[in-house]
C-alpha cells in the first residue's frame, strides 16, 4: 500500500508537468483554431455594414454605418424567392429521403430478410461514385419526364438515391437495437407495421435525426445539380445558386457582397445551432464500434 | 430474432414490402443511370438530343488513356487528397481530444463553432475565401502587410495554388472529422480513462496509449470518408479556381468535359473509371488501417 | 413524449409544406389565349432594371405580349443557353456575342433575320461592319445592339504629370513604355492588364497575330473566315507568328505588363491606386471605373494603336473585342412577336436610350451622345468587325488550355521550346481539335491557304 503511494506520487509529479505542456498546447490550439474560424465571419459581417470605398480605406475598421447593403442585397438578389425555394425542396426531400432510408434500414436491420445482405453491400457500393456518373443520365431521365426547370426536378432525385453511409449507418443502429423490445411487440402480436410505427421510430430518433440533419446540409449547400438541372427558369433558383449570380453582379461591390454571403449563411448556422444536440446524438449511434 | 419459422417467413415477406419503395428507387436513380452512363461510354453521343448514338467500342477508353489530361488531373487529386486527408484526420484528432478534455458547458458552445465551417454552402466558402486571398487587398494580405510580411499570390503563384485549396478544405470539412472523433471518444468507458489517470498516466499518455488504439476504427471511417471526398471533390476547385488548367483535378476535369465540352460519352467514362479507381484505393486503404486493428 | 415530438414535427412541416406547395407551380413559356409570353435571356444583371423597364413598355405599347427578362452574369451566358438547348430549346430573344455564334448557325438554331438586315443596313454606322460580323454563310443572325471593344484607358493626370504623349502607332506605343519604365525608376507598370488564358493579357499577342494576318494578306483568303487555316506549308506565316511571340515576350520580359492580375478586378485595382498608367479595359465598364476612381484623377481612353505601315498602306485596324447581339432562337413558337421585339430594340429610341442611361455605344446612325468620352468612344471603335472571324469548330479545353500553357511557359521561361516550336505545337493542338469527330462531327479538315501572302519585309519592321 504504501509502495503504492509513493510510485503514485512520483508518477504524478511526472504527469503534472507534461500535463501542464499539454493545457498549454490545447490552449493555444483552441485559440488558434477558433480565430481561424470565426475571424473569416467576423470579417464578412463587418465589412457587409461598409461600402466598397470604406473597406478599402480601412478594411479592418467596425462600422456599422451601411445596413441598407442588405436590403439592396435582398431585392438585387431576390433572396426571399431563393429562400422560399430552398426551403420547398429542402423540407420535401428530406422528409421523403428520411422515410425511405427508414424503410429499407428497418427491413435490413430488423427484419433482416433474404438478400439484405446483398442490398447493403450494393448500397455502400454506391458510395464511390462521383455525381458524374449518375448525373447525365439522371439529367436525360429528368428530361424525358419533362420535370426539366422545375423544383420536382430537384426533389425527386434527392428523395430516391440514398445515400449508402446513410443506410448503413441507421441499418447498423437499429440491428443494435435491444432485441427484448422487439421480441416483446412480437409477443404481443403485433403486425411488422406496428412494430415500425411505434416502436423501432420512436427508439431510433437519435440516427433519425442525424440522417436528416446531413441530409439537410447537402440537400440545401447542393449547387451543382441544380446548377445543371435549373437552367432555364432562374425563378426557381436556389441558394447557392442565386449566390454564384450575386457574385457575378456584385464582384466590386463587396460590401454588398458580403451582406449577401450573411443573408444566406444565416439558415443553416441557424438550424444547426438549434439542433446540434440531436445531430451528436446521432453520429454517436452510428460511428462508433459497439 | 424471429423464432419460429412462420415468423421467419413473415418477416422476409414484410422485409421486402418494406424494402421495395426504396429498393425501386435506387435501381432507377442509381443503378439504372450506372448501366446508361456504361453503355453511354461505348457510344459516341455528345449531348444534345439530335446527336447520334452510335457504338464505337472502346474508342473513348483509349482516349482515356492517349490523349486525354485524365491522368493529370488524377495526379493532381491524388496529391490534393493524400495530404488534406493527414492533415484532417491528425488535426481533427487532437481537436477532438481538445473538445473531450473541456467542461460540458464549454464543449456545447465550442462544438458549434468548431463545426460551423462544415455546414456552410461550398459556394458561400469559396466566395469567402476568394476575398480573403485577394492579391493586396484581402485579408491575409492586410495582416501580413501589418507585420511586414511580403504575401505570395495565394491563387495566383504556383506554388501556392495547392496549399491554398488545401486550407481552404480542411477549414471546411476537419469539423466532420472532429466530431465523429469526438463521439468515439465520448463512447470510451470512463472507468478505464480514470484508473489510468490514478495509475499517472499524463494527458499525452492516455491520448496516444489508450484513446488512439481503441478509436482505430473510427480512424479508419475517417480516413476513407476524407479519401473518398477528396478525390471526387471538386466543387472547391470549380468555385476557386473555375477552369486553371494547372488545377484541373480529375473531378472538374470530369465535369468540365460534361457541361463545358458537352462530350457526355468520354465524360461517362472517366467517371465510370474514377469510381473504378476510388474503389480500388479505399478498400487498399481499408485492408491497410484494418490491419492495425484491436479487435 | 418522444411519439408527441415526432407528431409535432410532422404536422408542422406539413403546414409549411401546404403553403409552399402552391407557389411552386408555375413558369414556363406559352400562350393563353392570345396572349403571348416571351422568354428573354440577357447578361447586363447591372443594368437590369432598365431592361425591366424596357420590356414593360413593350408590353404597354403590345398589350398581348409579356416579356419575362431573366439574367445571367457575363460570364455564364455561354453555359446557360447551351443548358437551355439541351433541355427544351433556346429562349426566344436572347443576347450573345456575334463572333461567337457559328455552331449555333450552322446547326439550325438561329432564325435568320436577312429582311430586316437588308432594310437597315443603311441606318449602321461604319458601313454596317456590326451587321456583316453575324452574317453567316450568306445570311444575317445577330443584330448588334452594342459595341464591345477594347480600348487602352490612361490616367490623364499621370500623363500630364510625367509629360507623355499619348501614343499613335504601336511604335509610339513601345517607345512611351521604355519611358514610363524609365521615368518611374520602375516603380510604374505600364499596362496593366490580367489573366493567362482568357483575360486581357492574350490579347497583347493576338493583336500582334492579327497585324500579322491583315499586312500579309491572309484576311482576305476563305480559309481565314473559319480559322481553319492550314499553316503547316506557310514557313513564312509560321515565322512571323514566331517573331510576333518573341515580341511579345520582349515586352514581357522588359517589364511592360505582369502576370499578376489575376481578376479583372485586381487588375482595376492597380490602375486605379495609380500603379500603373494605362489599362486595356473593355468600354462598357469605363463608367464603373470613373465612379471608383472618383476624383482623384480623369481617365482618357485610346484604341490599341496599329504598326505605322497600317495606316500607310491605308488598311483597316483591328480591335479587339465584338457587338452584343441580339438573336432570335428557330425553335421560338412566336417568332413575330420576337421579331417585332428585336426590332424594338433596335430602334432609335430605345438604342438612345440605352445610349444615355448605360453610356455604351450604339451601332446606330441616328443615335446622338451628348458627351465626348462617348462621342470619342464611338471613333475609337469604328473598325470594330472589320476583320470578322467564325471558327467553326469547338476546340478541346486540353488544346486550348495546352495552348495557353505553352504561350505562359515561353513567357516565363519554363520551357524549352522556341518561338517557332511553341507556334507549330500550338498550330497541332488545334488541328487535332479539328479533326476530333466525336468534337466536331462531320469531316471537318484544316483548309489550305490559296491566297499569295505578302512576305515582303518592310511590312514587317514593327515586329523586330
Amino acid at each position: 500500500m504504501n509502495q503504492a503511494k509513493t510510485h503514485n506520487k512520483a508518477a504524478v509529479g511526472k504527469k503534472t508537468a507534461s500535463d501542464l505542456g499539454a493545457k498549454i498546447f490545447f490552449s493555444v490550439l483552441l485559440t488558434v483554431l477558433t480565430v481561424c474560424i470565426i475571424y473569416p465571419l467576423l470579417f464578412t459581417l463587418t465589412t457587409s455594414f461598409k461600402t466598397y470605398a470604406e473597406f478599402l480605406k480601412d478594411p479592418f475598421s467596425i462600422s456599422f454605418a451601411h445596413p441598407e447593403n442588405y436590403s439592396v442585397a435582398l431585392v438585387d438578389g431576390e433572396i426571399i424567392t431563393l429562400l422560399k425555394n430552398s426551403l420547398f425542396v429542402v423540407v420535401i426531400s428530406v422528409i421523403g429521403h428520411v422515410l425511405s432510408v427508414c424503410l429499407i434500414s428497418y427491413a435490413i436491420g430488423i427484419l433482416r430478410f433474404k438478400g439484405s445482405e446483398i442490398i447493403l453491400a450494393l448500397m455502400l457500393s454506391g458510395m464511390f461514385l462521383t455525381s458524374e456518373v449518375t448525373s447525365i443520365p439522371k439529367l436525360i431521365m429528368i428530361r424525358d419526364m419533362n420535370l426539366l426547370n422545375t423544383l420536382w426536378a430537384l426533389i425527386v432525385p434527392y428523395v430516391f438515391s440514398p445515400g449508402g453511409m446513410a443506410v448503413v449507418l441507421m441499418a447498423n443502429f437499429m440491428k443494435r437495437l435491444p432485441e427484448e423490445v422487439i421480441e416483446a411487440s412480437e409477443l404481443d402480436g403485433a403486425g411488422f407495421g406496428h412494430l415500425f410505427f411505434s416502436v423501432v421510430l420512436p427508439m431510433s430518433m437519435p440516427i433519425i435525426a442525424f440522417t436528416a440533419i446531413q441530409h439537410f446540409n447537402g440537400v440545401w449547400n447542393d449547387f451543382m445539380w441544380p446548377l445543371i438541372a435549373l437552367a432555364r427558369n432562374q425563378e426557381v433558383w436556389t441558394i447557392p445558386l442565386g449566390l454564384i449570380r450575386f457574385q457575378g453582379m456584385n464582384n466590386s461591390e463587396y460590401g454588398v457582397l458580403c451582406a449577401g454571403l450573411v443573408l444566406m449563411m444565416l439558415p443553416t448556422v441557424a438550424i444547426y445551432a438549434g439542433f446540434s444536440k440531436y445531430f451528436l446524438e446521432g453520429a454517436a449511434a452510428g460511428a462508433v464500434k459497439g | 430474432m424471429f423464432s419460429t419459422k412462420q415468423m421467419r417467413r413473415k418477416a422476409n415477406l414484410w422485409g421486402w414490402i418494406f424494402a421495395t419503395p426504396t429498393v425501386i428507387g435506387i435501381c432507377a436513380f442509381t443503378f439504372y443511370p450506372i448501366i446508361y452512363s456504361l453503355i453511354l461510354s461505348f457510344t459516341n453521343y455528345r449531348s444534345l438530343p439530335t446527336d447520334p448514338m452510335d457504338f464505337i467500342g472502346f474508342k473513348n477508353y483509349e482516349w482515356i488513356f492517349t490523349e486525354s489530361a485524365f491522368f493529370k488531373g488524377l495526379a493532381l487529386s491524388l496529391e490534393f487528397t493524400l495530404i488534406t486527408t493527414v492533415i484532417q484526420t491528425v488535426l481533427g484528432f487532437f481537436m477532438a481530444y481538445m473538445l473531450y478534455r473541456m467542461i460540458p458547458a464549454m464543449q456545447g458552445v465550442y462544438r458549434v463553432i468548431l463545426y460551423l465551417p462544415n455546414i456552410l454552402p461550398a459556394a458561400v466558402v469559396s466566395v469567402m475565401w476568394t476575398f480573403i486571398y485577394e492579391p493586396n487587398y484581402g485579408l491575409l494580405d492586410t495582416l501580413l502587410g501589418l507585420f511586414n510580411i511580403d504575401a505570395p499570390n495565394w491563387l495566383g503563384d504556383p506554388a501556392w495554388k495547392m496549399p491554398s485549396i488545401i486550407i481552404v478544405n480542411t477549414w471546411k470539412h476537419v469539423g466532420l472529422t472532429m466530431i465523429i472523433y469526438f463521439v468515439a471518444m465520448n463512447a470510451i468507458d470512463k472507468q478505464i480513462i480514470e484508473s489510468a489517470q490514478i495509475d499517472g498516466a499524463s494527458s499525452w499518455g492516455i491520448l496516444f496509449r489508450i484513446i488512439l488504439p481503441v478509436t482505430w476504427y473510427t480512424t479508419r471511417i475517417n480516413v476513407l470518408l476524407s479519401m473518398i471526398g477528396g478525390l471526387k471533390s471538386f466543387d472547391l476547385f470549380y468555385l476557386l479556381f473555375k477552369d486553371d488548367p494547372a488545377m484541373r483535378v480529375v473531378g472538374l476535369y470530369i465535369f468540365n468535359t460534361a457541361y463545358g465540352s458537352y462530350v457526355y460519352c468520354r465524360a461517362s467514362a472517366m467517371a465510370l473509371l474514377l469510381a473504378a479507381i476510388i474503389s480500388v484505393l479505399s478498400l487498399f486503404a481499408n485492408k491497410l488501417l484494418s490491419k492495425g486493428e484491436q479487435v | 413524449m418522444k411519439n408527441s415530438f415526432l407528431k409535432k414535427l410532422t404536422a408542422a412541416v406539413l403546414a409549411a409544406c401546404s403553403i409552399f406547395a402552391v407557389s411552386a407551380c408555375g413558369g414556363g413559356t406559352g400562350t393563353r389565349g392570345n396572349k403571348v409570353k416571351l422568354e428573354f435571356v440577357h447578361y447586363w444583371p447591372e443594368h437590369a432594371t432598365l431592361l425591366k423597364e424596357i420590356c414593360r413598355e413593350y408590353s404597354a405599347e403590345n398589350p398581348d405580349v409579356t416579356i419575362t427578362p431573366t439574367n445571367v452574369p457575363y460570364s455564364n451566358i455561354e453555359s446557360q443557353l447551351m443548358n437551355m438547348l439541351r433541355s427544351g430549346g433556346l429562349p426566344d430573344v436572347f443576347c450573345y456575342w456575334s463572333n461567337a455564334c457559328y455552331n449555333l448557325a450552322k446547326d439550325g438554331y438561329l432564325a435568320n433575320i436577312d429582311e430586316f438586315a437588308e432594310q437597315e443596313k443603311a441606318n449602321y454606322v461604319n458601313d454596317a461592319f456590326s451587321l456583316e460580323d453575324g452574317k453567316i454563310n450568306g445570311h444575317y443572325y445577330a443584330a448588334p445592339f452594342r459595341a464591345s471593344g477594347y480600348v487602352i484607358v490612361y490616367n490623364k493626370k499621370m500623363f500630364q504629370d510625367y509629360n507623355w504623349k499619348v501614343p499613335e502607332t504601336l511604335e509610339e506605343l513601345e517607345t512611351l513604355c521604355y519611358d514610363v519604365i524609365e521615368d518611374s525608376a520602375g516603380e510604374l507598370t505600364p499596362l496593366a492588364v490580367y489573366g493567362t488564358s482568357s483575360g486581357t493579357m492574350m490579347q497583347i499577342k493576338s493583336t500582334f497575330d492579327a497585324y500579322v494576318n491583315i499586312l500579309s494578306g491572309l484576311v482576305k483568303d476563305p480559309a481565314y473566315y473559319c480559322n481553319r487555316q492550314d499553316a503547316s506549308k506557310e514557313s513564312g506565316l509560321q515565322q512571323l507568328y514566331a517573331d510576333s511571340l518573341v515580341k511579345f515576350k520582349k515586352w514581357y520580359d522588359a517589364g511592360f505588363f505582369t502576370l499578376d492580375p489575376q481578376t479583372r478586378d485586381n487588375a482595376q485595382k492597380e490602375f486605379t491606386n495609380g500603379k500603373t498608367p494605362m489599362i486595356l479595359f473593355n468600354n462598357n465598364n469605363l463608367d464603373v471605373l470613373q465612379a471608383t476612381i472618383g476624383e482623384d484623377f480623369r481617365i482618357g481612353a485610346i484604341s490599341f494603336p496599329a504598326p505605322e505601315i497600317v495606316a500607310e498602306l491605308n488598311l483597316n485596324t483591328f480591335t479587339n473585342g465584338t457587338f452584343d447581339s441580339i438573336f432570335i432562337a428557330k425553335s421560338s413558337r412566336h417568332y413575330d412577336v420576337a421579331l417585332d421585339f428585336m426590332k424594338y430594340l433596335m430602334s432609335d429610341e430605345v438604342q438612345q436610350k440605352w445610349a444615355q442611361r448605360t453610356r455604351s455605344v450604339s451601332l446606330k446612325k441616328n443615335v446622338v451622345y451628348d458627351n465626348d468620352e462617348q462621342r470619342n468612344m464611338a471613333t475609337l471603335l469604328s473598325q470594330l468587325g472589320a476583320y470578322p472571324q467564325k471558327a467553326d469548330f469547338t476546340m478541346s479545353t486540353d488544346a486550348s488550355s495546352g495552348n495557353y500553357t505553352l504561350v505562359n511557359n515561353y513567357l516565363t521561361n519554363a520551357s524549352n521550346y522556341t518561338a517557332l516550336e511553341v507556334v507549330q505545337k500550338g498550330f497541332e493542338n488545334t488541328v487535332k481539335s479539328v479533326t476530333d469527330k466525336i468534337l466536331n462531327p462531320g469531316n471537318l479538315q484544316m483548309i489550305e491557304i490559296t491566297t499569295t501572302l505578302d512576305y515582303s519585309e518592310n511590312r514587317y519592321t514593327w515586329l523586330k
